[in-house]
């Protein structure tokens, strides 16, 4: 899991125990970063999608709610791959979020609720290989999808 | 939510439009342009808005969505991906031809409803408002 996305009681869980000075902190901090590159890319994406989300009357609401771009974070949490393909985020009528992860011929998406349901599509070529419903701390599921995209399972 | 009834008097080849608020509603990838997967799915109504296919409707739309593309579906369409099509002139903020298009064979935010949903958004074609 990497602790630089966990909710509160995640992130004291990893807090060294030993007396650290506030540079150092900031240094492992940023290292989590630069260990995975495509996560502070996808924390600024949702940002800015949480901050461009408006209401359309007549077409859809496409204000994000707290509890997708929450659910969204969290699902991110569980994603220990280092070097990933740098996700697309879009925002849908209803405040969800559709995430995808992009990699060669693979696709993994992922669609968010703000009910915290996320649906699973994996692609190959476009074409639906498998789908799954899922909640955001099914860690497992999350972590095999973007290997399958990957093409390493 | 009012109770929504399928509008049985829409003949089947009725053209339905979406308004793409957002340039990511539409992409590119693998092929030529078209609506994204998703542009047919409402994460919270689980009804997402139409609009009747007309000269007054498409009037209206352009001064409030200037420059914007539609994808375009036939009310056939909609029913073949379990969706139903209710007239809802209330809701279309004085745009005439508002529907709402319902998934009511699957359940809501299922794999299933995510499909049918997909299906409809593959039959759609993208045009200038």
């Amino acid at each position: 899991m990497i602790a630089a996305v966990s909710t509160g009681p995640m992130l004291e869980k990893v807090q060294p125990r030993c007396t650290q000075s506030a540079s150092t902190s900031l240094f492992a901090s940023a290292s989590l970063f630069e260990s995975a590159p495509w996560l502070n890319d996808a924390l600024s994406q949702i940002h800015e999608l949480e901050n461009a989300g408006k209401n359309y009357p007549g077409i859809g609401d496409l204000t994000i709610a707290p509890e997708t771009g929450a659910a969204v974070r969290i699902l991110l949490s569980h994603i220990n791959l280092p070097l990933l393909p740098r996700p697309a985020f879009a925002s849908v009528s209803g405040g969800a979020i559709v995430m995808n992860f992009a990699a060669g011929e693979r696709d993994a998406e992922f669609t968010v609720f703000p009910s915290g349901t996320v649906i699973l599509n994996l692609l190959e070529r476009g074409g639906l290989a498998r789908d799954e419903e899922l909640t955001p701390e099914d860690g497992g599921r999350i972590q095999d999808a973007l290997l399958w995209a990957l093409g390493r399972l | 939510m009012p109770e929504r009834k399928h509008d049985a008097t829409l003949a089947e080849d009725v053209r339905l439009l979406r308004v793409l608020v957002r340039d990511d509603w539409i992409v590119t990838k693998g092929g030529p342009e078209r609506a994204a997967s998703f542009v047919f799915l409402d994460g919270r109504t689980h009804e997402v808005s139409c609009y009747i296919d007309s000269p007054e409707a498409r009037n209206s739309l352009r001064e409030r969505f200037p420059e914007r593309k539609v994808a375009i579906v036939t009310v056939r369409g909609a029913t073949d991906s379990g969706h139903i099509v209710a007239r809802d002139e209330e809701g279309g903020e004085g745009i005439p031809g508002h529907v709402v298009l319902v998934q009511v064979e699957a359940k809501r935010e299922s794999k299933d409803h995510i499909k049918k949903t997909k299906q409809l958004a593959g039959t759609s074609t993208i045009e200038m408002l």
